[in-house]
């Protein structure tokens, strides 16, 4: 019970914040106002529309009111399903690798995680410029478009962003894991098992990983900060029309705290969930 | 300086730090000695005499050919190196030390207010960070051009940008360092000096000091990445340092240009010809910027490994017997002088 009422508190304080950072980036719409009335009111403004977001309305081109809705579940769920999928991606990507390089003789292994560890560092805008210029090329020269390269109103683009999105995350999350499991195979019940014949698949995916858990989703955080930040270049590169557009676009205060906060929910969900299941089937209580 | 001297013996360590610092000094003396002249190339013509239209590429107009200006772009970017590298410093500079300060303070002062602080923190996590700044300095850099509505001055507004890109980094950063303090903190030997009287300021000065200063090193240059890479997101999104002016590009529509030529704002100015036939444009800011990023990462790497293998003490070795005055004794000499 005291544990469910943690997860709920961390819910409250990360909205707090959203609200509390929206409210500040209110002062700086119309040049800067460091005004702490103009905070206030603005923090006024949030909740009220949180209560009752049906009253959320932007400006259209024509200068007439439109509640938001028209379009935002749209947007919404088009950014989820890409932010979702590429983090799913790229933990499945990680892992998999892992375990094609876990039982590398040392020396091997030693090179492959210096190359990783350099390769990680490559800038997310690198990879959009070669994948989509790569895409392109391959364009020119046979004639046949592999995915779309950017979306248009009618035709989603779905691959290609997940790809590039997931792929330096992944590469993240594979280092974890390799020096996570390195350090597992020198532990007793390692040796035990081997000892006993378990095959390296059933070692590698049943008792290792299930004891680094813990620790990757610790690890997993800094991914997700990591992957918030290039959706939105994603999203203004692959002309993807999501929420992140959607706030560049209208960036008023309370459309802000409450896209964030929404954006916020499936993921907090989401970390509950497994802190749930983990904590039910290995019994290890997750720090987050 | 002995750590500095170990440093040098990495290769990675001392090719990243003659890049950047290399490319930072031929910059500065572009500044000092050629006043940031930008070579503009005259009208060039193809073997049958015609004039060939900007941009000219790089088989043309070596090295790297220009931009649709007729700028020389290898220039352009010389030019703007320094902007790019010292903007990014001062910024990982900004985001450090204020945190170091809070940092302790935090945890030697306000343990209580630690856990709430770091849980709003935790919530700049979810508001992406690259969307922050922009909506940050937006009306500042972009649309305060645009409209001409009280536009601050160009250095106002790089000292806007370096604080924003600073200041938002001091929380998360004062709690990462509240962090490194306390587990150096809980250290036996300190509990040891403790008891022997020592304090507060003995402790830090003289205990948490040489284990923090390597950890803040570390910090530091993670922070340039992060820097570099946060600075390019803003480019794409045409927030550039030092401000923005609107010229009228090759195909007569009215693009943002960055004034101080620096990599992150060219990077987003170019990107659109990725589009064009001369796609080749689009890399070379890109590309330098993972170069710098690049070179940078292998500081860090080498600067973890050092750490990580290095012997915090030299103890001396015990001298070893010397192997050929026992070989010389017969085979049990040693028991049986002990019966004579």
């Amino acid at each position: 019970m005291a544990a469910s009422f943690d997860i709920l508190l961390r819910f409250f304080y990360v909205a707090l914040g959203l609200i509390f950072l929206s409210a500040f980036v209110g002062l700086f719409t119309e040049g800067i106002q460091l005004d702490g009335w103009l905070f206030l009111s603005n923090i006024r403004g949030i909740l009220e529309s949180l209560a009752s977001p049906d009253l959320l309305s932007v400006i259209g081109p024509n200068g007439k009111e439109y509640t938001i809705f028209l379009q935002f579940w749209d947007y919404y769920f088009y950014s989820l399903a890409i932010f979702l999928s590429a983090f799913l991606l790229a933990l499945g990507m990680g892992i998999l690798l892992a375990y094609f390089t876990t039982y590398l003789p040392e020396n091997r292994f030693n090179s492959v995680s210096k190359t990783v560890s350099l390769l990680e560092a490559l800038p997310d805008l690198f990879i959009i410029i070669v994948i989509q210029f790569g895409v392109l090329f391959y364009f020119k020269q046979t004639g046949t478009l592999l995915f779309p390269v950017a979306s248009t109103g009618q035709n989603k683009s779905y691959v290609l962003p997940i790809l590039a999105l997931a792929l330096i995350p992944s590469l993240m999350v594979y280092k974890v894991i390799l020096f996570l499991v390195r350090d597992e195979l020198g532990k007793l019940y390692v040796n035990l098992a081997k000892s006993k014949g378990i095959t390296k698949s059933t070692l590698f995916f049943r008792h290792i990983l299930r004891n680094i858990t813990p620790s990757i989703f610790s690890h997993s955080k800094s991914i997700l900060l990591l992957l918030l930040s290039s959706m939105v270049i994603f999203e203004q590169i692959f002309n993807i029309n999501g929420i992140f557009t959607f706030i560049i676009t209208y960036p008023e205060p309370d459309i802000i705290a409450f896209t964030l906060i929404l954006f916020y929910l499936p993921i907090f969900l989401l970390y509950a969930l497994l802190t749930l299941i983990i904590g039910k089937t290995t019994g290890q209580r997750l720090e987050w | 300086m002995s750590m500095i001297k170990q440093l040098f013996k990495y290769k990675l360590f001392l090719f990243g730090a003659v890049l950047i610092g290399g490319t930072f000094l031929a910059s500065l003396f572009y500044l000092v000695f050629f006043n940031d002249q930008i070579p503009s190339s005259p009208l060039l013509y193809d073997e049958n005499g015609r004039p060939l239209h900007a941009p000219y590429s790089g088989s043309v107009y070596p090295p790297f050919g220009t931009d649709e200006f007729g700028r020389d772009i290898a220039i352009v970017m010389l030019v703007g190196a320094k902007y790019t590298i010292g903007a990014a410093f001062l910024i990982s500079l900004l985001r450090v030390v204020p945190a170091i300060f809070i940092g302790i303070f935090m945890q030697f002062y306000l343990k209580g207010i630690k856990r709430p602080l770091k849980s709003i923190a935790d919530s700049l996590t979810y508001f992406p960070i690259t969307l922050l700044a922009f909506l940050l300095l937006n009306w500042v850099s972009l649309r305060g051009v645009l409209y001409e509505e009280g536009a601050p001055p160009s250095s106002i507004q790089i000292i806007i940008y370096v604080a924003v890109l600073s200041l938002i980094f001091i929380p998360l950063n004062s709690v990462l360092i509240a962090n490194e303090v306390e587990l150096i903190y809980n250290k036996e030997f300190i509990a040891c000096s403790r008891t022997l009287g020592a304090g507060k300021w003995r402790i830090i000065t003289k205990h948490i000091r040489p284990f923090l200063v390597p950890q803040l090193w570390i910090i530091l240059i993670r922070e340039f990445i992060q820097t570099l890479i946060l600075m390019s997101h803003l480019g794409i999104l045409s927030i550039f340092i030092g401000g923005v002016v609107f010229k009228e590009n090759l195909f007569g529509n009215m693009e943002p240009v960055s004034l101080s030529s620096e990599w992150a704002g060219t990077l987003g100015m170019w990107w659109g010809y990725l589009w064009t036939s001369y796609p080749w444009i689009a890399f070379i800011p890109i590309g330098l910027i993972t170069l710098l990023i690049l070179a940078a990462k292998g500081m860090l790497d080498s600067l973890e490994h050092m750490l990580a293998t290095e012997q915090p003490v030299q103890v001396e070795r015990a001298k070893k017997e010397d192997d050929a005055s026992m070989a010389k004794l017969a085979p049990f000499q040693l028991l049986r002088m002990r019966d004579d």
